[in-house]
């Protein structure tokens, strides 16, 4: 059974994409480039950042309405998107400026604010050395991908940040640096200080596992023991860290083909 | 079914198979440009050394692999008939889990962006017609891509000409 097509135009261009497919999915499929901070492919949309604005028209109902781009879902025939309109293109420098004004030092908005266009932005920056935006990529990836839901979001209004529950290491946490690869403005930071495992944003101190046979501390025991639990696997599989472990499967490579009476490669 | 599959008894550790993957793995796919790329463009075959021996490692595209099951968003996949475990690295969430359960130490990070790199068949270049890039480039054929039913054949008849040496006396004519 195929799937239901639409037609829809992005930029005066026509393209069909399946239906239900978000108008930055199809922008994208078509080589559109739409800046965005909070979507990741791999998690639910969410449309907090508000960078992925766009311009949706459906055709004889005159204006044009402003959606996120990333949660707007294309569910009709004919919808004309113009990812960089006037007016899209008019909010979104407001939303940068925006987020200048709570991370005023964040690289990554000061490179697209210089690409929309902002010598200065109108606001005042309040703290100088803020650098989350709020866009939950890491409560997301901890909760929907990872399981651990070790981070959230308190506090409402400008109060708004993340963090572990009552601001204590949380226990949850199992070191596996997902919200710092995922964070656009690297918050986050993970560190491998020999035994532990630190991730300083969230108080998470663990104790890392040495490999048994060159002695390196390659993962937390408490992230091994869920990966072992999660796949069922017979305890010293990961006693080894990766590197040991090719060693050792190279070893066995050469050890069995001596044991086989085929074997070229019997010296000794 | 094909696979990358190795003659060690030829293999020189010459390493050419690790420097034609990384240049087929980078941008501008041409070693003098792909040495200058940021980030450096990794390579996903590991000549490894046993008792002198180099032994070139690279994924197993195992049948139940691990690697896969564990991925939590599914950016890892085997799929369609060839079973190759490919990549998606668009839904890579960093989280490296591929590359703490692989029994063969196969996947790798590349430490410069996190990005994990693991043996993709070469299936750009399969597409072209082409055979993976180690296997082109190495130099003694250590390195063969073969369909695994010929490899299990092949092992079937060295096996039986061994048992026959090792049986049939040579005659007094010296055979
Ligand atoms: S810490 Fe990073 S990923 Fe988390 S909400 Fe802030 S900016 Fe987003
Ligand atoms: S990417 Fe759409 S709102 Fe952030």
């Amino acid at each position: 059974m195929g799937e239901t097509m639409v037609t829809t135009k992005i930029n005066g261009r026509e393209t069909r994409v399946p239906i239900d497919t978000t108008a930055l999915e199809a922008a994208r499929s078509i080589g559109v480039e739409i800046p965005t901070l909070c979507y990741h492919p791999a998690l639910v949309p969410y449309g907090a950042c508000r960078l992925c604005l766009v311009e949706v028209k459906r055709p004889g109902h005159g204006g044009g309405r402003i959606v996120t781009s990333c949660t707007f879902h294309i569910r009709e025939e004919g919808l004309e998107i113009d990812t960089h309109s006037e007016r899209a293109q008019r909010d979104r420098k407001l939303v940068v400026e925006l987020l200048l004004a709570r991370c005023p030092n964040v690289e990554l908005l000061q490179r697209l604010g210089k690409d929309l266009g902002i010598d200065k932005p109108r606001f005042t920056a309040q703290k100088q050395d803020e650098n989350c935006i709020l866009c939950g990529l890491c409560v997301r990836v901890c909760e929907e991908l990872i399981g651990q839901s070790a981070i959230s979001f308190t506090g409402r209004g400008p109060g708004r940040e993340v963090s572990t529950p009552f601001l204590e290491p949380s226990e949850a946490c199992i070191g596996c640096g997902a919200c710092a690869f995922v964070c656009p403005t690297h918050a986050i930071e993970v560190q491998d200080l020999l035994q532990l495992r630190k991730l300083d944003k969230w108080g998470t101190s663990l104790q890392q596992r040495p490999c048994v046979r060159c002695g390196k501390f390659f993962a937390p025991e408490v992230e091994l023991e869920k990966l072992s639990d999660r796949l069922e696997l017979v305890k010293n599989w990961l006693q080894l860290c990766p590197e040991c472990r090719r060693e050792v499967a190279a070893t066995d490579w050469i050890v069995g083909l001596r044991a086989s009476p085929a074997s070229p490669v019997r010296r000794g | 079914m094909k696979r990358i599959i190795c003659d060690i008894e030829k293999c020189l550790g010459c390493k050419a198979c690790q420097i034609a993957c990384a240049v087929e793995h980078s941008v501008s796919k041409d070693l003098v440009q792909a040495i200058e790329e940021v980030p450096r463009p990794g390579y996903r075959v590991m000549v490894e050394y046993v008792e002198q021996m180099p032994i070139p490692m690279q994924c197993r595209h195992c049948d139940d692999a691990p690697c896969v099951r564990v991925c939590p968003t599914h950016c890892l996949t085997k799929e369609g008939d060839e079973g190759i475990v490919l990549a998606d690295r668009d839904k890579c969430i960093g989280c490296l889990w591929c590359v703490l359960v692989c029994p063969f130490g196969a996947v790798r990070m590349r430490k410069s962006d996190r990005v994990v790199l693991k043996c993709d068949l070469c299936v750009d270049r399969q597409s072209q017609g082409l055979q993976p890039a180690c296997v082109a480039a190495c130099p003694t054929h250590a390195l063969q891509f073969k369909p695994v039913d010929d490899v299990a054949k092949d092992k079937r008849l060295s096996a039986a000409r061994e048992l026959l040496a090792s049986t049939v006396k040579p005659t007094a004519s010296g055979g």
